[in-house]
């Protein structure tokens, strides 16, 4: 059988020379040697034993070479010819928070919460005064520009420097929905208890979650947490079976001085329970879920090796961290009801 | 009441300097007085400072000193009037009964001299009692009343605007909470999702696997496998009885096919055998995916060429006994590169990416044999958890007698490789008999626990 030395080093991907070639195939007892001929091109005669039942064509002879020149040994050239090879060039990525956050939705929504999707932009009002929280001056991101349309006391709007967020008018126009709009939120909670509050006729219980969760980067690789979850209160009867909640996954902003642009994205979850009382065992049984679909073992106070609940004041005793390898990395409780009152949710 | 008493005084008066003194006023009982104290102190109504007085207490024997008087002068009076003693015997015509008056005062609770304490001390009349009592100040929760103890913030209660009146009870944070009702995601299918993405993002489209009846042509005859070969016995292949042969074949294609195993062509001699069209022509359970790429790869040829990327997972089957790690049908993984110009150094650097974004990074390759691939190797991943090397899976170039008939250009190559679905899932998980995972007797606990899949994040 004649095997030219082209068809050899073409299809192994290597360069050999014919004095090479015979040499591996002696090595493998095919008894090769170069062939006297009158062209250029280089061919190798072989002589293939009756043993060698399994050689049909030039291609077996090719995979002896290989197999005496090693697999193994093709690999030292592999990373600079992937890289080089044209054929080859599709090998992209996706973002893991992105694919992460999308797997979460999923186990949340299998134990019967809805996701949602609500607004990026809230008044100021919203994002302090009615969650009872302080404003101070070091969390929301303030839109500088303004609609002329606008009411007159948006004027006097502070811009905090090199930290103001620019959104084309156009976009503004679009997802304007009251004359609040002045701060970008930084939590999610506004969002979600405006979902409750114009659901007031939707049947009850309601189960909502907002996705959240903390950069990648923040924490260590191959696991990701649950910042806020609530419960709180309204409506008519418990009766209604639990399967409609909802729920929502989104980013919110806050400032970071460490950023060139003055604010960051922090990916975050949120969850919301609505029904005659306020559900805190519930809450509490989805922590538990997530955590359990993300691997992490529920252990004693102290223990860094999973996550703990401790009391954190707020309405009396309501509210609680979650701890996770002795970091805080969210928090979950009761609404406070004044808190409900700020969003008109049934029925003070 | 005691309670009452408590929060009323503290609401027109700053402090209650004595806890005894306040019971004794009020004619409660100071340990009732004390529990309230506690009690009111854990919830944060009053401030309460421990106070702590000691005094002497009489002994049973002392109480009968201070009642009959001490054994000594009990003597001298014991002395009959009458007879009295000889003169010489008479030491003393009088007695002041000291202990007596010192006892009595000491009940009274006035204060003695500490050396005359000694001594009774030391006659074990008295002994030491510790009295405990509070002094009180207004508490940071501090209200007239006390609030009424709740479980949970109601409708009721938050309507009425009841709740800031409320007093919650504490929440138990060392247990779980309550589970909810829901469903879970099949650990096998998880993964399934994850390797699809993996495909889709290195540039591979899914071929159609929906059909798991095949002709023995396709499945065996296509990719150059002879007739005779021991995988296509019936102890290895399910074989159909009803729908046993197969309707339509590509004519000219099967001619090119029997050509070449019969007396070769393309470069290669063949195998010299007797082909036969009723052997090609029977039905079976696909034994592997392969068989869907024969079928792409001739649809491929029958058009101007063009370079294809593609994948599959999906279900297989084989007449294998069943144990702990096999199953008779299971999830083959299976993704091929066809184009002009590839070469054993493409095969080996796309199983690279495709392995590392599984979290395989150290990988070897032995030669083996296949009947439609060469070379062929198998894949050997070195698992670090148990310090081995570990069988992951199989790859190769198709044979120039597999592509060629199709119509493919000569110069067109195909790099190919295969793994199950289940090994990786069941080492990935920790899951060490494959019947928990798959078929009737699956453990859904299992599946209830089992964590997301997260390969090819990160």
């Amino acid at each position: 059988m004649e095997v030219s030395l082209s068809y050899i080093n073409g299809l192994i991907g290597v360069s050999l020379e014919v004095e090479e070639v015979t040499k591996y195939l002696n090595r493998m007892q095919l008894h090769a040697k170069q062939c006297a001929s009158h062209n250029k091109q280089c061919n190798i005669v072989v002589s293939v034993p009756s043993s060698r039942s399994d050689v049909l064509h030039p291609c077996d002879v090719m995979e002896d070479v290989a197999i005496a020149y090693g697999f193994n040994a093709i690999k030292d050239k592999v990373v600079v010819d992937n890289k080089g090879s044209k054929r080859l060039a599709a090998s992209l990525t996706l973002l893991p928070l992105n694919e992460l956050s999308d797997l979460i939705r999923k186990e949340v929504a299998l134990i019967g919460f809805t996701e949602v999707l609500t607004f990026i932009l809230c008044s100021k009002k919203e994002n302090f005064a009615m969650l009872n929280r302080k404003d101070d001056k070091s969390k929301a991101v303030i839109i500088g520009n303004r609609l002329q349309t606008l009411s007159m006391h948006l004027i006097g709007v502070v811009m905090h420097p090199g930290c103001h967020l620019e959104i084309n008018l156009t976009k503004l126009t679009y997802h304007l929905f009251s004359l609040h709009q002045t701060a970008v939120r930084t939590s999610l909670m506004p969002g979600i208890l405006k979902i409750v509050a114009h659901n007031k006729d939707h049947p009850k219980p309601i189960k909502v979650i907002y996705g959240r969760w903390r950069n990648i980067t923040e924490i260590p690789p191959y696991k990701h947490f649950i910042v806020a979850y609530c419960a709180t209160l309204a409506g008519l009867s418990s009766q209604i079976a639990y399967g409609r909640g909802q729920k929502t996954s989104c980013d919110i902003a806050v400032l970071d001085e460490q950023r060139d642009v003055g604010a960051k994205n922090l990916r975050q979850l949120a969850a919301l329970y609505c029904g005659a009382n306020a559900g805190f065992e519930i809450i509490h049984g989805l922590v538990d879920r997530v955590m359990e679909k993300n691997g992490v073992p529920f252990v004693s106070p102290g223990d860094k090796s999973g996550y703990y609940i401790e009391r954190s004041d707020f309405l009396a005793g309501r509210q609680s961290r979650i701890i996770y390898k002795g970091k805080h990395i969210g928090t979950f409780g009761i609404v406070h009801p004044e808190v409900l009152n700020n969003f008109d949710i049934p029925d003070p | 009441m005691a309670e009452e008493a408590v929060l009323g005084y503290l609401e027109k008066n700053s402090e209650i300097r004595d806890s005894g003194e306040f019971a004794a006023e009020l004619g409660i009982d100071h340990n009732e007085i004390v529990n309230v104290i506690k009690s009111l102190h854990g919830f944060g109504y009053v401030d309460a400072q421990d106070i702590k007085r000691e005094t002497w207490v009489l002994t049973d024997e002392g109480k009968t000193y201070s009642s009959v008087g001490s054994p000594e002068v009990q003597l001298f009076f014991a002395i009959p009037p009458e007879e009295g003693i000889s003169k010489q015997d008479l030491q003393v015509q009088h007695v002041d009964d000291k202990v007596k008056d010192l006892l009595l005062q000491i009940q009274q609770g006035l204060d003695i001299a500490s050396d005359e304490i000694k001594a009774l001390k030391a006659r074990k009349l008295i002994v030491p009692q510790t009295w405990k009592g509070y002094s009180l100040k207004r508490g940071p929760n501090y209200a007239p009343k006390r609030k009424k103890v709740v479980t949970d913030l109601t409708r009721d209660n938050f309507q009425s605007g009841e709740w800031k009146e409320l007093e919650f009870k504490e929440y138990n944070y060392s247990a779980k909470g309550q589970p909810l009702e829901g469903g879970n995601l099949h650990p096998l299918l998880k993964v399934r999702a994850q390797l699809k993405q993996i495909f889709l993002c290195m540039g591979f489209e899914e071929m159609p696997t929906n059909n798991f009846v095949e002709s023995s042509f396709w499945n065996f005859d296509a990719l150059f496998q002879p007739q005779q070969h021991p995988a296509r016995d019936s102890h290895d292949t399910f074989f159909l009885e009803a729908r046993s042969t197969t309707k339509i074949l590509p004519e000219d294609y099967v001619l090119r096919v029997t050509q070449v195993h019969e007396s070769g062509g393309y470069g290669s001699r063949g195998y010299a055998y007797d082909w036969k069209r009723e052997e090609a022509n029977k039905n079976l359970l696909r034994t592997h995916t392969t068989s869907v790429s024969s079928r792409m790869l001739y649809q491929l040829a029958q058009k101007p060429f063009a370079p294809k990327k593609y994948f599959s997972i999906d279900r297989v089957f084989r007449n294998e006994a069943v144990d702990r790690t096999h199953l008779a049908e299971f999830h083959q993984i299976e993704g091929l590169v066809c184009d002009r110009g590839l070469t054993l150094c493409d095969l080996i650097g796309v199983l690279h990416d495709f392995f590392s974004r599984l979290g395989m990074t150290k990988l070897k390759f032995k030669p083996a044999y296949n009947p439609y691939t060469e070379p062929s190797m198998e894949i050997f991943s070195y698992h670090e958890g148990f310090k081995k090397w570990v069988e992951v899976g199989n790859s190769g170039m198709f044979r120039p007698e597999m592509l060629q008939p199709m119509g493919l250009p000569e110069d067109v190559q195909v790099i190919a490789w295969g793994l199950s679905l289940e090994r990786p899932t069941m080492i990935l998980y920790g899951i060490d008999s494959i019947r928990d995972l798959f078929g009737h007797k699956v453990d859904l606990g299992l599946i209830k626990k089992n964590p997301m899949c997260r390969l090819g994040i990160d």
